[in-house]
Order: C-alpha cells, then sequence, then structure tokens
C-alpha cells in the first residue's frame, strides 16, 4: 500500500456546504462595516503627510536599524524557544501516551 | 509589505480587484472559488462540518474586512491558509474538539474517490483527530494542499525543521495507530 | 565567645550556601555531540542561556496562548538546551551516547519516565529534585534514525511543557507520575 497516496486520497479536499457563499454574504450584510481607510481626497494633505513620514523617517533610521537589530535577534530567540519547548513538549507526550497505554 | 507581497505572490487579478472595490458579487465569487479549500482545511482538523462551516465563514469574513491588503491571487490564498490554520488552533484550544467514532465518521460524506478502500480513509481521517494541533495542520496543508515543508512553515510560521519534524512525526504515529508499515 | 559563635555560624552558612544555590538553579549538562552533527542530516540546536530567554520572553506574544504559556513556563528558568539530531539511515550514531549524559546526572536527579521500544523510540525523563521542587528536566529520547536530548534549567512545569499543544484522551503525565511515585528510582 502507497501511504502517501492513502493519506492524498482521504485528505482530497471536499466540497464545502451547499449555500455557504450566500450565507457568508447574508453575514456581511447583517455585519457590513466600512472596511477600507481612504487617503483624504485632497493631494496638497498627501503630499504634506508623505514630506513628514520621509522627515521621520530619515531621522529615525539610526534608531530603527538598532531596534530592528535587536528585534531580528528577539524574534530569532523566540522561534527557538518555541522550537524547542515544542519539541520538548512531543517528547514527553510520546512518554505520556506510553504511561497512559501501560 | 504591500511591495514586497506583490514580489512574492503577483499581481491582482480582475475578480479580485473588483472584488477590493466593493463589489459583493466578485466578493462571493472568490468565495465560491476558494470555500472547498477553506472548509476542507477546517474539516480535516475538526472532523465536525458545523464547526468547519463555522470557522470558514468567519475567515471569509475576515478577509471581507481586510481585502485591501491582499496584492494577488496567490496572496489571497496563503492569506486564507493562513487565517484558517490559526483559526483551527483557536478553536481547538477552546477544548471543545472530540473523537468521532468510525460510525459516526461513516455517516459523513465524502467527494474524494474511495472505491477501494473506504475504511482506510475514514480512519487516517478519524486517527488525524489524535494528533497534536500542530502535526494536523501541516500534514493537511501537505497532503490536502500538496504544500512543500518550506511553504507550509511559510503558512504556519514555522522553521522548516519544525515543520518537517512535525511531518515525520505526525506520519509515524499514524502509521502505527492504522498498523501501516514504513 | 559571642565572637567565636558568630564565626561558627558564618562558616556553616559558608559552606551550605553555595551548594544550595547551586542546586536551586538546576544543572546545565554538557550536550556536546561532534560526531553526531557531522553525520546528521538534519540539526536542531538550541542553546538559549538566562539573558537570551529573557530576551525571547519579551518577544513571544500574549494573544497566542502556546506562547503566553511559554512565558508562564519559561519564569524561573536560566537555560533550556535542545539538541536533535536526524539521520538517513538507521544505525548511523552510537546509542552509548546517551549514557555520556547519564554519566552527568548526581544523587538529585531521579528517573521519571522510561519508555522502552525495541523497534521504535526510547524515552527516558529524568528530574533534578530539590525536595519536592522541580529544578531540572533531562529527556533522552533515541530512535533508529533520531537522537533528541533536551535540558531544561530551573523549576519546570510539566503540566504547561505537555500541554503546549493540547491533545486530548490522554491523562496528564504529572497525576501518572505522581500515580508512578513508587516506581521511580534515584539516579546512581
Amino acid at each position: 500500500m502507497n501511504f502517501d497516496h492513502e493519506l492524498n486520497r482521504a485528505l482530497a479536499r471536499t466540497s464545502a456546504p451547499d449555500g455557504f457563499a450566500d450565507r457568508v454574504i447574508a453575514r456581511l450584510g447583517r455585519t457590513d462595516t466600512p472596511r477600507h481607510w481612504h487617503w483624504p481626497a485632497a493631494p496638497t494633505l498627501r503630499r504634506i503627510a508623505a514630506a513628514v513620514v520621509f522627515t521621520l523617517a530619515l531621522g529615525g533610521l539610526t534608531a530603527h536599524q538598532i531596534i530592528e537589530h535587536r528585534r531580528t535577534e528577539g524574534e530569532l530567540a523566540r522561534r527557538q524557544l518555541m522550537t524547542a519547548l515544542h519539541i520538548a513538549s512531543a517528547k514527553m507526550r510520546v512518554a505520556q501516551h506510553a504511561v497512559a497505554h501501560d | 509589505m504591500t511591495a514586497t507581497a506583490s514580489l512574492l505572490f503577483g499581481t491582482m487579478d480582475t475578480t479580485l480587484q473588483r472584488a477590493v472595490a466593493g463589489d459583493h458579487e466578485s466578493f462571493a465569487e472568490l468565495i465560491r472559488e476558494h470555500q472547498d479549500m477553506v472548509f476542507s482545511i477546517a474539516w480535516h482538523f475538526l472532523h465536525d462540518r458545523d464547526r468547519a462551516e463555522e470557522i470558514a465563514q468567519e475567515v471569509f469574513l475576515q478577509m471581507y474586512r481586510t481585502l485591501g491588503e491582499i496584492e494577488s491571487e496567490a496572496h489571497l490564498r496563503f492569506w486564507l491558509r493562513r487565517v484558517t490554520a490559526n483559526r483551527c488552533i483557536d478553536e481547538s484550544r477552546r477544548g471543545r474538539w472530540r473523537i468521532v467514532t468510525l460510525d459516526e465518521a461513516a455517516d459523513v460524506a465524502h467527494d474524494a474517490d474511495e472505491q477501494r478502500d473506504p475504511l482506510l480513509g475514514r480512519r487516517i481521517r478519524q486517527m488525524l483527530q489524535r494528533l497534536p494541533a500542530q502535526q494536523r495542520l501541516a500534514i493537511t496543508m501537505r497532503y490536502q494542499e500538496g504544500l512543500e515543508p518550506s511553504e507550509i512553515g511559510a503558512v504556519l510560521d514555522m522553521p522548516l525543521n519544525t515543520v518537517k519534524s512535525h511531518l515525520r512525526r505526525g506520519l509515524s504515529a499514524l502509521r502505527e495507530w492504522l498498523g501501516v508499515s514504513s | 565567645m559571642t565572637r567565636y559563635f558568630l564565626n561558627l555560624i558564618l562558616t556553616i552558612v559558608a559552606a551550605f550556601a553555595i551548594p544550595i544555590t547551586a542546586s536551586a538553579q538546576g544543572t546545565r549538562l554538557k550536550l556536546d555531540f561532534p560526531d553526531m552533527a557531522a553525520k546528521a542530516s538534519e540539526t536542531v540546536d538550541v542553546t538559549l542561556d538566562g539573558p537570551m530567554l529573557r530576551l525571547a520572553g519579551k518577544f513571544l506574544s500574549n494573544n497566542d496562548p502556546d506562547e503566553r504559556s511559554a512565558k508562564a513556563m519559561i519564569n524561573g528558568l536560566t537555560g533550556i538546551y535542545v539538541r536533535s539530531y536526524e539521520f538517513d539511515h538507521e544505525g548511523e550514531y552510537d546509542k552509548a551516547q546517551a549514557e555520556r549524559i547519564r554519566t552527568q546526572l548526581g544523587p538529585s536527579w531521579k528517573k521519571i519516565v522510561k519508555v522502552s521500544s525495541r523497534l521504535k523510540e526510547d524515552v527516558d525523563i529524568y528530574l533534578d529534585m530539590q525536595g519536592d521542587n522541580v529544578i531540572g528536566l533531562l529527556v533522552i529520547s533515541a530512535e533508529p534514525k533520531e537522537f533528541t536530548v533536551v535540558n531544561i534549567v530551573g523549576p519546570v512545569d510539566i503540566d504547561k511543557l505537555v500541554g503546549l499543544e493540547g491533545q486530548f484522551g490522554i491523562p496528564h503525565l504529572s497525576r501518572d507520575l505522581k500515580g508512578k511515585h513508587g516506581k521511580e528510582d534515584h539516579h546512581e
């Protein structure tokens, strides 16, 4: 038996229930809220905002780089931590499973 | 993010463009296009059609609220898989899940061609429920969606090695429970 | 006389203070397997000492239950070390490596669980105990194509660790451990 093939067949996509899209659209009607935030129409306002953002970005570049480095380091540590804990957890569960079926 | 997403996921097609512009019919078309994928991920994860539909509906409602951030069709698929996976994890943590018996599982209609050995397919889906959430999702993404481990890592926000480990452990457990030799 | 008594007290405190402090922090074990790393097709090598653990803790999300749980769990820990090696073929690593780790375990370490399977996964779990308190954890897992060691230094919450990814239908390990206390043995 080709187990991969059996998994492909067993876990093939299945059809969503009939009328699924209609039910979502109906809920949308009940909870419809403005979803897009638009820039104010006035082009001048946009240019001013862009200039402010540009100035702030330039001024904060160094600080950003330091923060970014720290963030990257922290993210890496976070991922390593979660990987470590998941491995530990999985191993503990193997033992747990064996104990439970002892 | 916007530019990066464009580079990674390509450009937007017209249905998506119209949906982003607020056209409900185009949005409905997008739902119909992706509903099987979203529903199936949730269904394989939960093995409960009502709750799978509930989650799938929530995913599409969330998609509607964040359509403006979607850059392309590929980005949309990625986004839907990721959000569905996250919602499944959230749902599993509410502690409402259950193991369906083989009898229950037999009542559930399934579209896949199961003429050769229908019972095995059902047992696989049932045994899948016994796996930890992350392993279940990794296997679903691999075998339902046909994603490569690196793609699964991107969707589930996991390092590649962790994905491989989840796949290996999950498949090993399934083989053991189903009495399938490796 | 008073001064002599004070000196005596200080000497006694000094004699006990270092071991107590050291053992309260648990023991970091030496986990170096250069031969395995060279042969392995995949390697996971995680070394998180105190400062890195605290940094990782700052980046854990409060919105993700797993990460929230992890944040609570690492509180008080001074190190997490994982070495996991995966091989393409069976028998590519020397199972005696596990023994090298066991020789580092002092009398405060207790073997809590030993799962032996001739063909599959052998898992040994040891706890470093100070009275009733867990101050360290060691997991050694040996599979035909994989070898994994986890060493956590500090007060480990086993329930939280096992519960990181929910799995139903299986009783809690800690409850089983309490039930099996009669079976536990001190590591020699």
